[in-house]
């Protein structure tokens, strides 16, 4: 076998199927006319798809298959049966809980006061205390100011109060 | 195209272009059948039974089990089929493709069972082969290569094997095989010329 042989490999198991056609048939005929080897090898592949092939669906089989859509039809519409009273089922079985839950809650609390666990306060309260006024002023910086004025006579508040005394000549 | 209706009900509505006559009459029959119409389901089954058995027999011990084999496909691919309606359009469903897919699927697995394994393939066809039944040397010699073959074929690699049987017993061509098998026409045909060569060995080996 030559390249080309080896090239033209996968055309001829495919020709051997018979799938194939158009310019990859006649390029593979063309070759085939010179190429004894890749004769015998085409004839070898059909032999084994030959070999391959089933026998030809029988009597037996045939008969089987006349039942088949309503086979097929009977075993879809019976899970379907099958499926929706599972459904209907876990719909039941759900109510029915619901309903249990319903009705014992009342009674567990009633029996169980003590599991009630309260919720936390959220932040711990602290009582409002009346502030001492005296503390507050002494601590006030408004106070300060006033006092520093009077003391040392530069604050701003001064400058403008004394450009209004010279202004006004009081 | 069937889409969720009034209630849960797919309605059927007529779309243009995007596909094939075949496919669209064997969307309008799924759809029907989804509405209730149990003639459409049979007509449904009744196309695709041939394809379907050709796949699945080669797995078989009987004729029974290979129907049993081919039901379970259809009702598999009618459920998911069902289900994919629920979600999306009708377009969405390739059914002739899933049909495949999943008789191709069913049969790997009745194949991965070890009992049916070691049976000869195709038991299902015994009537027809006691029948003709072969009398001269020549013959037999040839019904005895021919039951290699057939058990080799078991032995191949899973992709070789798909796309052999698709092409030999559905009789699909290369380009719906890679369709089906959602790969290249090329790589399909790759595969079915290996699957050949390894039968070759596999058989010259195991001859006497």
């Amino acid at each position: 076998m030559n390249r080309e042989c080896r090239e033209l490999e996968v055309m001829r198991t495919t020709a051997a199927a018979g799938d194939l056609s158009g310019e990859e048939a006649a390029r593979l005929e063309a070759h085939l006319v010179a190429c004894v080897a890749c004769r015998e090898a085409l004839a070898r592949d059909r032999e084994m798809i030959d070999l391959v092939r089933l026998p030809p669906v029988g009597a037996t089989e045939s008969l089987l298959l006349a039942d088949l859509p309503a086979r097929t039809l009977s075993a879809l519409k019976r899970r379907e049966r099958r499926r929706g009273l599972f459904r209907r089922y876990l719909a039941g079985a759900a109510v029915a809980a619901a309903m249990v839950l319903a009705l014992l809650t009342p009674a567990v609390l009633r029996n169980h006061p003590s599991r009630i666990i309260p919720a936390p306060p959220a932040a711990t309260e602290v009582a409002w205390q009346e502030p001492d006024l005296d503390t507050l002023w002494s601590e006030s910086a408004v106070l300060d100011s006033s006092t520093g004025s009077s003391s040392t006579g530069s604050t701003i508040s001064d400058a403008v109060l004394d450009a209004y005394d010279e202004g006004t000549g009081i | 195209m069937a889409n969720e209706g009034d209630g849960d009900r797919p309605v059927l509505r007529v779309v243009t272009g995007g596909s094939t006559r075949g496919h669209r009459e064997e969307e309008a029959l799924l759809a029907a059948f989804l509405v209730g119409d149990d003639e459409a389901f049979g007509t449904l089954v009744r196309r695709h039974e041939k394809l379907v058995l050709s796949l699945v027999r080669r797995y078989a011990r009987t004729p029974e089990d290979a129907r049993d084999l081919a039901q379970r496909a259809f009702l598999r691919a009618f459920e998911a089929a069902r289900r994919t309606l629920r979600r999306g359009p009708l377009g969405a469903v390739p059914f002739r493709r899933w049909l495949i897919r999943i008789a191709v699927n069913l049969a790997k697995n009745h194949a991965r069972d070890a009992a049916r394994f070691r049976m000869v393939p195709v038991e299902a066809v015994g009537e027809e082969r006691l029948a003709s039944a072969p009398s001269g040397t020549a013959e037999l010699e040839r019904a005895e290569r021919r039951e290699r073959v057939r058990r080799a074929v078991l032995q191949l690699p899973r992709r070789q094997r798909e796309v052999l049987t698709l092409r030999v017993d559905g009789e699909l061509s290369f380009s719906e095989i890679a369709e089906a098998l959602k790969t290249t026409e090329n790589a399909a045909r790759v595969n079915f010329h290996h699957a050949l060569q390894r039968l070759k060995t596999l058989t010259q080996e195991d001859s006497p």
